[in-house]
């Protein structure tokens, strides 16, 4: 979601499920949809059947969506990068891009300041010994005086973002892309044809991904890599077009927008950080400037942050919250810069016992509570895992099974956990409702938020979370009132005036999401007309406030629940615009709006580059259509399409990212073969990796075989192996590794027998399922096996489903922009057991 | 669309089996196979609303849930890789029942009303007339029906009858999320699917097909197939139709083996007519019998020679009473003119029970049987006549055999098939018996040669008993109390009258 924010704005599916329907082209890669979102999936079949839509699935296995696809390409886990930036140079070279669209809906006109380089596999601005970029040398050239962004709407300046992605990708040719992703040219060729006849304003096609892209080392810029193809080929705003990320859980899109990791506060504002004392100097960190005074003026919508964050703030702080006091602004923990709290460094941390803060060292976390999330079954390298919880004195686990996590202390001995006995580590065990014991919502890839209804009632002595955060907060308040504490106000003074505090009730909770008035709001320039009187639910984020007179709990979310009801709760079927928008079903962020950035699906004009898909139109007077993005009454070439970034228009260059402002492709950490493109650079230089003895790597001579993981339709997560003798269980009845049969001929394996699987951090076991599935691919000249195997399984469960845990062996080696390990591609070694 | 159920046709029945009160449309399943993503929520839904139980599953390198169809498991995905012009495809296809037209589940079914196929195509089992035989699986071209033991029943896909009734689609359509299953009338499915084929043939999937095979006359479910013309990779058969054993036995064997049986209690009723009984002028039932009891056999005891001894007569009258017991409880099972047979037992699905008991008990008083008998069965040279002249003298022209030892050739003839036979139903029934073990092929085989030597067995038998009775007064005598007349042996058997004697036929002086 970093690549999609960093090149778009934001950092979500930029179209939704029902609006696959409408597409010509669908580039399934870095996905398996059929397989991991079977219900959505019913949108791509939609658009085969009656628009003749043609599918393309890219994976390195023969996927359940490779099934029903009209074309598959085999390509090597850890070389998208190359097999993306082979299509762009493709659709540069052939001129088989939208080229008006490019033109006025994206950087490509930008010029770059001279300092930028790309030199043997490295960007300009890297520093060795921190592994990390400055990004000063990327900067756009502006003029002196003005400032203004220089431009070459001709696109022949050779610094021009144009010219220097043209002169980046040049490198990939098809023999380049063959050669490191092992896809044959001729069948690379055809993907290259099929996607590109969309680059102009008659066609339109979507690329659709999820975790496949982003669980890597460069998993950013893999995505970054298809942004940039979509932008070329103008598909982005557009209904049937977009980089549609697909959700790995059915609330995640829900947990990332409200503050789900530790670089955001809800609604995507930042955490504030240590240098950031007031909220002035927050701004000022924050805040992307708006430049003036250029062809592509822009609204650059976060000049709005200050209405947002006062009102998060009143949310949060209620009354306590004030002009004097900065709105509280003091209370909110800073994190300690430049270092990084994603929870794997936690983990490192505890494993390490020791932590650095802006003040030194200090001992690592002595306690830990993990909500709904299983970390030793879904992190990386599981030993690990296990040996970090080992170092705690306590650690809470809130859920609704007994989870690998919770049994840590007696993981098998494969795992080289510490004897039992050995262990101190107090263990609490909360039982959670699931999702369907609570109400609550559910905001899905297309950013839909759509109310459930609890179905029963959670089993024996289980509770409900909004119920033990609930008890929480007011026990944890009565100690600070009863004892004082180091810093008590944060905590004394957190607004929790629920009518029911100790389990506030979700609908409550939406609303204070929503936001509401706190005084009266005035029309800003009609005085006499009053917009939302106190205390009323306010319309949208539109109507928020910098001077405490609204609150706000997540701004994006705002309109959910306004005063005509919670409309999260919605279900009209009604489409009357036929582009299966339904805006009257549930409420879709930002406002309600259904296709992001749809200015971009009209010309310069104002007018549709399709009118049969018109996102939205300008009559004369305003847009209609979806609700815009943009505002509704700014007549065409007044703004930018792209109105959360400063420039205003699709990036094809970015320089707001950790790892280079082009994609470049880069081995995986662990990989069978040296980077053909720069040898001595092969993996990304600036990818996130640990130190500790646990934190080891294989060589491709001890490790020879790609390995991959993934999900099964079948199966949720590491849940279903819980239920004993369950249907699912019954479906899908237990761990497997998937081999190629020429590997398994070459190995004496028959399929269904025993197989052992080692990477250099483990080994894991299980029954041999021999396929003609994974192709066996010529890379880099030499033959490469491929192996993989699905995750779901772990030590705990009932009796008869557990299994082996996938991630034993996966690296723990992350992309430099989200911290997501590289679980899509690692080395390992395979023998009969 | 709600519908009464109106019945079309029903298993093993003798009259009229329409019930219609008026027309109803087929309907039928509609399977894309080109946009089936194999994601298994039809195999769940079958299994929550049918109720069945969770089945014990192992990983043995497969997507597909089980092997094949089970008696608890409906609706199978069923996965299969093949390459094709050097493409791997992953080809999946939803099987289950596929509700024929002309179902040769509900041919075969030898149950009335066991197997019934509705006005509206569903065909359906009737667990309450179910007797659990098997026979609808070796009807069923396409290997569907399952024995449930814990019903007792056979057990299949219903169309989901009890909601389609009610106007509601199948389970496994309602879970479908992709669409690739639909459900309506039949003619829509069809035109569905010859639509879809059309789309794909544009799209360049030339041997795309529609699969609603004629050889059983449609089914209610019809498959869009993107390699029409290797349904095999589908595990499909290519051409199915009611397998030729199941119209053999049920339109060939059945009427000439009624016509046979019953033809052969007529023969022999008619032969009593013009012949009468065959009786040495000095009578062939002893006025006064004498008591044999432990007396050996071969000897004489008083006026009388001992033929059967105490354990031949266990053997065969064990022989005797198992056989007609498998008789019956098979005649019921076998044609719906004989159903009435089993009231005698219990019911229809007692008879299925017990059939394969009392015929392995049979089989096994035939062995002991061959055992003690065979040194009396040794064949000689004159026997060979009994296969031509000796039979037409015998039995029309009241001659007699003067080289006749214990047992004349035509005994031994009837000895010795009677073994055979045995041997052959016991080889036969026994897929029968366990229909899920053995395949189909060796089902349907079985199941003719049950038949035609149950039905040779039963006519030679109406013949054993008419000579054994009526036909030789004397002979039944031989086989209660064990013994015959010397004038009875003179008679019938001359060489071992007097080979127990020491007399010569002609000597006899004891009238």
């Amino acid at each position: 979601m970093a690549s999609l924010a960093a090149t778009f704005g934001r950092g979500a599916m930029t179209n939704g499920w029902c609006d696959i329907k409408n597409t010509d082209v669908i580039l399934a890669m870095g996905g398996n949809p059929a397989e991991n979102h079977p219900v959505g999936f019913k949108w791509f079949i939609e658009a085969r059947k009656t628009r003749g839509a043609k599918l393309v699935a890219v994976d390195p296995r023969f996927t359940r969506t490779a099934a029903v696809a009209d074309m598959y390409a085999p390509v090597r886990p850890g070389s998208d990068i190359a097999f993306l930036l082979g299509i762009v140079r493709y659709a540069i070279d052939k001129k088989r891009y939208h080229e008006d669209y490019v033109k006025i809906h994206t950087n490509a006109p930008f010029v770059v300041n001279d300092k930028f380089a790309f030199n043997e596999g490295v960007f300009s601005g890297f520093d060795e010994a921190k592994h990390s970029y400055a990004r000063d040398t990327w900067a756009y050239e502006a003029d002196e005086g003005t400032k203004a962004y220089k431009v070459d709407p001709t696109l022949q300046n050779e610094r021009c973002v144009f010219q220097l992605l043209k002169k980046h990708v040049d490198r990939y040719t098809p023999e380049m892309v063959e050669r490191i992703c092992g896809t044959p040219k001729d069948t690379f060729l055809k993907v290259c044809e099929i996607v590109t006849s969309t680059g102009n304003a008659e066609r339109v096609g979507t690329i659709t991904y999820a975790l496949g892209w982003t669980q890597h080392s460069t998993g950013v810029q893999i995505i970054r890599a298809a942004a940039i193809l979509q932008l070329l080929l103008g598909n982005v705003g557009r209904p049937g077009g977009g980089v549609n990320a697909f959700r790995g859980h059915s609330n995640i899109q829900g947990a990332t927008d409200t503050a789900g990791n530790t670089e955001w506060l809800p609604g995507y504002l930042k955490t504030p950080t240590d240098s950031q004392q007031t909220l002035a100097q927050h701004y000022d960190g924050g805040i992307p400037k708006t430049l003036n005074g250029q062809p592509w003026a822009t609204m650059n919508y976060w000049v709005n942050y200050p209405k947002f964050m006062v009102s998060l703030l009143k949310a949060t702080y209620g009354n306590a919250a004030t002009k004097d006091n900065d709105w509280a602004y003091a209370w909110l923990p800073k994190v300690d810069s430049p270092r990084n709290f994603s929870w794997l460094y936690i983990f490192d941390d505890m494993y390490r016992g020791e932590t650095t803060r802006a003040g030194g060292k200090e001992p690592g976390p002595e306690g830990f509570i993990t909500f709904g999330m299983n970390p030793v079954g879904l992190g990386p390298n599981s030993k690990k895992m296990v040996a970090a919880l080992s170092k705690l004195k306590w650690m809470v686990v809130v859920e609704n099974h007994e989870t690998e996590t919770a049994q840590f202390w007696k993981a098998p001995k494969e795992y080289e956990g510490a004897e039992p006995s050995k262990i101190q580590t107090e263990v609490f065990l909360l039982p959670a409702a699931s999702f369907a014991e609570k109400d609550g919502t559910f905001t899905n890839s297309a950013r839909w938020l759509q109310w459930k209804w609890k179905a029963t009632d959670p089993p024996g002595l289980a509770k409900a979370d909004q119920e033990i955060v609930g008890r929480l907060v007011l026990a944890v308040k009565a100690l600070y009132k009863k004892e004082g504490g180091t810093f008590p106000d944060p905590i004394l003074n957190l607004a929790w005036s629920y009518s029911n505090p100790q389990s506030p009730d979700l609908g409550e909770a939406l609303k204070e999401m929503n936001g509401k008035a706190l005084a009266d709001l005035k029309d800003d320039k009609d005085p006499t007309k009053l917009i939302k009187a106190a205390g009323q639910q306010v319309d949208g984020f539109a109507q928020l406030r910098d001077d405490g007179t609204t609150m706000c709990g997540n701004w994006l979310h705002s309109g959910v629940y306004t005063e005509a009801g919670n409309n999260a709760q919605r279900r009209s079927t009604a489409d009357p615009l036929g582009l299966g928008m339904f805006h009257t079903w549930g409420f879709s962020w930002p406002a309600n709006r259904r296709i992001m950035y749809n200015r971009a699906s009209a010309d310069a004009e104002g007018n549709p580059w399709d009118p049969t898909r018109a996102g939205i139109k300008w009559n004369g007077e305003r847009w209609v259509g979806d609700v815009p993005d943009f505002k509704v009454d700014s007549p065409p070439g007044q703004f930018g399409a792209f109105i959360m970034l400063p420039e205003g228009v699709g990036r094809l260059y970015s320089p707001a990212l950790n790892d280079g402002p082009f994609p470049e492709h880069y081995e995986a950490v662990e990989a069978p073969i040296d980077n053909p493109l720069h040898p001595k650079v092969s993996s990304n230089p600036a990818s996130a990796r640990f130190s500790t003895d646990k934190d080891v790597y294989g060589k491709k001579e001890d490790f020879p075989i790609v390995c991959t993981t993934y999900r099964l339709t079948e199966h949720f997560h590491y849940w279903t192996q819980h239920q004993q003798g369950g249907r699912l269980n019954e479906i899908q009845p237990g761990f497997f590794i998937e081999i190629p049969e020429g590997l398994a001929r070459e190995k004496g394996i028959v399929n269904g027998s025993q197989v052992k699987v080692s990477s250099a951090r483990g080994s894991i076991q299980g029954v041999a399922m021999v396929t003609k599935r994974m192709p066996t691919l010529k890379i880099d000249g030499k033959q490469v096996w491929q192996i993989g195997f699905p995750i779901h399984w772990g030590f705990a469960g009932a009796k008869n489903h557990t299994g082996p845990l996938a991630n034993m062996l996966t690296p723990s080696a992350q992309d430099p922009n989200t911290w997501t390990p590289e679980f899509k591609a690692f080395q390992v070694r395979l023998e009969k057991a | 669309m709600s519908q009464q159920l109106e019945i079309k046709r029903s298993s093993a029945s003798l009259r009229g089996e329409r019930t219609i009160l008026r027309e109803m449309p087929v309907v039928a399943k509609y399977i894309d196979t080109t946009t089936c993503i194999g994601c298994k929520a039809c195999e769940v839904a079958c299994q929550e609303w049918n109720d069945l139980p969770t089945i014990k599953t192992t990983q043995i390198g497969s997507y597909q849930t089980l092997p094949s169809l089970d008696a608890n498991f409906w609706n199978l995905i069923k996965f299969h890789e093949e390459e094709v012009a050097g493409n791997v495809q992953w080809l999946m296809r939803k099987d289950q029942c596929m509700h024929c037209a002309d179902p040769g589940c509900l041919a075969a079914c030898p149950a009335p009303g066991a197997i019934v196929q509705y006005e509206n195509g569903i065909v359906d089992v009737n667990p309450d007339a179910c007797i659990g035989c098997g026979l609808c699986s070796t009807g069923c071209p396409f290997d569907v029906p399952r024995f449930s033991a814990r019903t007792g029943k056979m057990s299949k896909c219903t169309l989901c009858v009890d909601r389609v009734t009610v106007g509601l689609e199948p389970a496994c359509i309602k879970a479908c999320p992709t669409g690739c299953l639909q459900f309506g009338p039949k003619s829509e499915m069809v035109a569905l699917g010859n639509a879809r084929v059309k789309q794909l043939k544009a799209n360049g999937m030339t041997d795309a097909a529609l699969y609603d095979p004629e050889g059983v006359r449609g089914t209610s479910v019809v498959t869009v197939l993107a390699h029409g013309s290797h349904p095999e990779w589908y595990e499909l058969p290519k051409n199915p139709t009611v397998p030729m054993g199941v119209g053999i036995a049920k339109s060939v064997f059945k009427p000439l083996g009624i016509a046979a049986i019953l033809g052969a209690a007529g023969a022999t009723f008619l032969h009593f007519l013009r012949y009468g009984a065959k009786e040495p002028a000095e009578g062939g039932v002893a006025a006064k019998p004498v008591k044999s009891a432990g007396a050996k056999e071969d000897t004489v005891v008083g006026d009388q020679i001992v033929r059967h001894g105490t354990l031949s007569k266990i053997i065969h009258w064990t022989a005797a009473v198992t056989f007609l017991g498998a008789l019956f409880t098979g005649l019921a099972i076998w044609t719906p003119i004989f159903g009435w047979m089993a009231a005698l037992f219990g019911g229809l699905a007692v008879c299925r029970w017990l059939h394969p008991f009392l015929g392995s008990a049979f089989v096994a008083a035939m062995l002991a049987m061959v055992v003690y008998w065979v040194g009396d069965m040794k064949l000689t040279k004159g026997d060979s006549g009994w296969f031509g002249r000796k039979a037409i003298d015998y039995f029309f022209n009241r001659a007699e055999d003067p080289d006749v030892g214990k047992y004349n050739g035509g005994q031994k003839l009837f000895f010795f098939a009677a073994a055979l036979l045995a041997l052959l139903l016991l080889a036969s029934g026994i897929p029968l018996w366990f229909p899920g073990e053995f395949t189909r092929p060796l089902r349907e085989a079985s199941w003719l040669v049950h038949d035609a030597a149950f039905i040779l067995f039963a006519v030679a038998i109406v013949g054993h008993i008419y000579l054994g009775t009526a036909a030789l007064p004397g002979t039944f005598r031989s086989m209660t109390r064990g013994t015959v007349t010397k004038s009875w042996a003179r008679h019938h058997h001359p060489r071992w009258y007097s080979e127990v004697t020491g007399k010569s036929p002609g000597d006899d002086t004891t009238k």
